[in-house]
């Protein structure tokens, strides 16, 4: 079967490294020399680099490598643009992006912002997003970091899911006779899931940083087995309205909807034809000004804070600038971009979501949240969270990975999984106790989250899935 | 020594002594088009994998196989009864990806640069990375040889990006032009969404075991939707919007436009929409009623509920850190031979039906895939396999006489992604004695139907919900459209209680998506349903809260 190589034959080259900063600009001076007639040229590369391992039963099932690239040329001719996109590097294949975001353009309105959002980029600074720890966590330490997470999972007799993914992305934009940016980030993630073998328990942790060495892999896992195991054989309890203890990431996966990119654009909110969440009464307004939350909570999107930094470049050029959305329980800002920053306000800026935020917290910790219980019910995290009601953002979906009944300050007993139907506003204005905001897991866009202490959550079936 | 910086130079294609060319089909019938195929090359791509496939053997793989998919979508078309064409979701994406196995560990690596060079490069990471998988977590799988496979399959239809732009475009903008302001009497209808999307995927399949495959899959898919005004507000959804027929999603090219004749249906579409924006809506009274689940509905709940829960990756604990496990497991041998719905209830799978969404020659590990029943009279008898997971259930299938082989369900969403678990076209069985959608509804002495809408499952698939256009039934007759409407269920519960099964002129056909897998992947298949009789169904106002 083996077959001899040719020594000719060139294996050196580390897979999975992606485009430099010349090797961009590079691509972007080749575009340029393709573009034939007038108006302005933008370009953006993004490249990616990306490994990942996954294991279920105790057993590594796959892992990979996988690099990614793009090109996406923006041509813009009398205040119209359009966008076309190439994945192969080769003149032929820029050279049809090209024609097709020529092709595009024809089929818009002439928007005059267009022009002047290609013309200038809006101030910014660079956080430390690249960490070394992530780009250099080989396919090798992978694999030895889910030997030593399975062990422990093992010698309790109890069977570990997980998944570790580390990135590096490198994005290049340049717009008309403007100096090019270069911006690169490096993103990990962990989720590890510890089920008892019968199926009888289970319990979950995960967390993301752009860093890996803030990532404790065995810390996450001890904390997916106490679950489990504290978990298992449930009973059965009556739904209804509970206090409830939320642990952060309880909290993220049902207020992550509060500050969702789309939920929290202004154009959206003023959009007569649209139910938005942030709809004001008077048609075409906006909620901006009302007290929407407990006023213990405020919420920023700051790309600069070392807990929850962002990449401050974001599509072509769009910077991102640091935004309160909440400010002691009033909604200050919603999200637009510079279009509608220079036509409705005047102002030749922007406030673009990513959907990341940080929200304030208190002091208190989750045990002693328990102990300020006298009867509820403390939640790990919700899963298959769906939306019931878009303006009053109520939601529905399932406790997961560990529900338990607190008694007179003491946890008692494991409940069996419930179904809620809930609405984030109504949670985090029934605020009792604020814990310390704590990053959780949201590797799409990073979340800081506290854990919260909250009045009548409402839980409206038991489920039997474990 | 070849560096990736001399690629970028030279331009992917220009790296290696076969290259290829991305021609770009996406505006074929624009000026200076080059003269380029329309497709991939097939004999550049397969060489280009076996390259792949013969340096992974060489560095010590046992087992090798390598993907090179191509997708190109393309969305065209108005939101609302907005002027202005939305921005095409245009999208060409090619990647390749090789998997390799050495002492029962997977190793993978993959890369959107398409040449020789390349090929070997991902072949050697992909052979490292499975030999230092093994060298700390050996792991005991059961791989067996499968047979050979050679050829190249084309899904039937016409390629809807040799079509020109403008042509599509003429398409919408003339049914557009047709439907504006239509009126049926003093009521007028306005457009709602008028879209149209395809995406052609180019699937290369090569192995260590002398595989080599190629196929090319169309899907297509249309809205064309009106609506009546109702107290002059925008009414984007509900029982008052109707959409064309015949336009669904599935596999199949421009030929579903050219058939749909969508503007003769325009009258039909009016009448419909103004007639049933002229019912009455009510709130729904929480309580237990007996339901008609329409063919869409019903199709909707079997490929919800067991399309996914005899997935049996997912029944093994695979997706535990992700969607999550299934309630016919963790061990799936004491769930074979149970009873897990009414004897009245078969269910096939298949990847073979025409214009079905997960129709193909042959999966993505290269098996052809076999049809199969996994519920029969009420009794789960398989589950939906492929080559890793197969032999999981050996001692059942030797215990029945049954085929061991897998039944070719894998399926890569790209190049990028391994190939993980997908569910095949699904088929409820419907019955041979005359059981008309109008027989259904007049047994009914209070309850509902529901025509079409979402069901979602908890994470073991266990529970779950559904929801969607919905009218009361009451003494045998249809009522007023209900809003609120929410089913919960027990899944073994709700399968238990099917009253009577719909004869095959209640067959509709549904599309299902399944998501899964950590880097998550997206499947679609096509599930043939007809209606459903079924007691005792738990009705809630889902705004309810407790």
């Amino acid at each position: 079967m083996s077959k001899k190589h040719n020594q000719n034959d060139k294996f050196d080259k580390p897979v999975g490294r992606f485009l430099s900063e010349s090797e961009c600009s590079q691509i972007v001076k080749r575009a340029r020399n393709l573009t034939n007639g007038k108006g302005y040229t933008s370009a953006a590369v993004d490249a990616s680099w990306t490994g990942n391992i996954r294991w279920g039963r105790n057993e590594i099932i796959s892992g990979g490598d996988v690099r990614d690239n793009i090109v996406s040329i923006r041509r813009t001719i009398n205040g119209s643009s359009g966008v076309g996109q190439s994945q192969d590097l080769s003149d032929k294949s820029i050279s049809w992006a090209i024609t097709m975001a020529e092709r595009l353009l024809q089929f818009r309105r002439e928007q005059p912002e267009d022009a002047l959002v290609g013309s200038y980029i809006e101030p910014y600074k660079v956080p430390k997003i690249w960490f070394d720890s992530t780009f250099n966590l080989s396919s090798k330490d992978r694999a030895e970091i889910v030997a030593s997470l399975v062990k422990p999972a093992q010698s309790h007799g109890l069977v570990a899911a997980g998944y570790i993914q580390v990135s590096g992305h490198g994005r290049s934009v340049d717009l008309h006779d403007l100096d090019p940016i270069y911006i690169r980030q490096t993103k990990a993630q962990i989720s590890v899931t510890v089920r008892d073998p019968k199926g009888l328990g289970s319990g979950w942790a995960g967390v993301d940083w752009n860093d890996w060495s803030q990532i404790n892999g065995l810390g996450i896992t001890e904390i997916a087995i106490d679950k489990c195991l504290r978990s298992r054989n449930p009973v059965g309890i009556e739904p209804g309205r509970y206090n409830v203890v939320l642990e952060p990431q309880a909290v993220h996966d049902i207020a992550y909807i509060c500050f969702f990119a789309p939920y929290l654009s202004r154009p959206y909110a003023e959009d007569l034809g649209q139910p938005s969440p942030y709809s004001g009464i008077v048609p075409g307004t906006s909620k901006i000004g009302l007290k929407l939350f407990d006023e213990r909570i405020t919420v920023v999107m700051d790309p600069m804070d070392p807990k929850c930094s962002l990449s401050p470049v974001i599509n072509m050029g769009d910077v991102l600038n640091r935004a309160v959305w909440v400010d002691k329980g009033i909604l200050r800002n919603l999200s637009f971009d510079r279009k509608y920053g220079i036509r409705m306000l005047g102002i030749n800026s922007g406030l673009p979501s990513t959907s990341s935020y940080s929200m304030s917290g208190g002091t208190i910790s989750v045990d002693e949240m328990i102990e300020r219980t006298e009867r509820g019910l403390l939640v790990t995290r919700f899963s298959n969270v769906r939306e019931v009601d878009r303006k009053s953002l109520l939601l529905t979906g399932y406790t997961r990975d560990g529900l338990w009944l607190i008694e007179r300050g003491k946890i008692t007993k494991p409940v069996k999984n419930m179904r809620f139907t809930e609405s984030p506003f109504h949670t985090l204005n029934n605020i009792v106790e604020l814990g310390v905001p704590q990053r959780v897991f949201s590797p799409n866009a990073p979340a800081v989250v506290p854990a919260i202490m909250s009045k009548d959550f409402s839980f409206t079936a038991t489920i039997e899935a474990i | 020594m070849f560096t990736r910086r001399e690629v970028i130079k030279t331009g992917a294609s220009a790296s290696a002594a076969v290259g290829l060319n991305f021609s770009s089909p996406y505006f074929k019938g624009l000026k200076n088009e080059p003269d380029d195929p329309d497709l991939l090359n097939e004999s550049d791509v397969i060489a280009i994998a076996k390259r792949a496939v013969d340096v992974s053997i060489s560095f010590g793989a046992v087992y090798a196989d390598v993907r090179i998919i191509r997708n190109v979508i393309q969305q065209i078309g108005y939101p609302q009864d907005n002027l202005t064409i939305t921005q095409p979701g245009d999208e060409e994406r090619t990647a390749i990806g090789v998997r390799v196995l050495v002492d029962g560990c997977f190793g993978f690596a993959s890369s959107p640069f398409i040449d020789m060079d390349e090929a070997a490069i991902l072949a050697k990471a992909a052979v490292d990375q499975a030999k230092e998988n093994s060298a700390v977590k050996p792991r005991d799988l059961d791989w067996s040889t499968m047979p050979k496979q050679k050829g190249r399959w084309i899904s039937p239809g016409k390629d809807p990006f040799l079509v020109p732009i403008e042509e599509r475009l003429d398409f919408i903008n003339a049914w557009r032009e047709e439907a504006k302001g239509y009126r049926d009497g003093r009521n007028a209808v306005q457009l709602v969404t008028s879209n149209i999307r395809f995406s052609r995927v180019e699937k290369f399949m090569v192995n260590s075991e002398g595989s080599e495959v190629s196929q090319v899959l169309y899907f297509s898919q249309g809205s064309l939707d009106i609506a009546a005004l109702i107290k002059g507000e925008r009414p984007f959804s509900g029982p008052h919007v109707s959409s064309v027929s015949g336009l669904e999603k599935q596999q199949g090219g421009w030929e579903i436009f050219e058939n749909a004749s969508a503007r003769k249906q325009i009258p039909e579409m009016v009448e419909r929409s103004v007639s049933l924006s002229k019912v009455g809506v009510i709130p729904v009274d929480v309580g237990r009623y007996d339901l008609v689940f329409a063919g869409n509905f019903a199709g909707a709940l079997v490929g919800e509920t067991f399309g996914q829960s005899t997935q049996l990756d997912l029944a093994i604990g695979y997706e535990a850190n992700a969607g999550g496990t299934s309630y016919l497991g963790p061990d799936p041998l004491s769930f074979l031979g149970t009873q897990v719905a009414k004897d009245t209830i078969t269910i096939h799978c298949d990847r073979s039906g025409t214009g079905k969404l997960a129709t193909a020659k042959w999966d993505d590990e290269g098996v052809t895939p076999i049809d199969f029943d996994i519920v029969r009279d009420g009794i789960l008898v398989d589950y939906q396999t492929t080559r890793d997971t197969a032999a999981i259930i050996q001692k059942w299938y030797d215990k029945e006489g049954m085929n061991t082989n897998p039944k070719g369900c894998a399926s890569s969403q790209s190049g990028f992604t391994t190939p993980l678990q997908a569910t095949p076209n699904l088929k409820l069985i419907p019955s041979k004695s005359d059981n008309k959608l109008a027989d259904m509804i007049s047994n009914v002495k209070k309850g509902f139907i529901v025509y079409s809408g979402i069901v979602s499952t908890s994470f073991n698939i266990r529970e779950g919900f559904g929801s969607g256009m919905v009218r009361e039934i009451r003494d045998g007759k249809l009522g007023d459209f209900a809003t609120n409407f929410q089913i919960m269920f027990s899944t073994p519960e709700i399968w238990k209680n099917i009253v009577s099964v719909g004869d095959a002129t209640t067959v509709q056909r549904n599309r299902s998506t399944i998501s899964k897998g950590q880097p998550q992947q997206r499947f679609e298949f096509s599930v043939d349903a007809p209606a459903l009789l079924v007691k005792d169904v738990p009705v809630i106002d889902p705004t309810r809260k407790a």
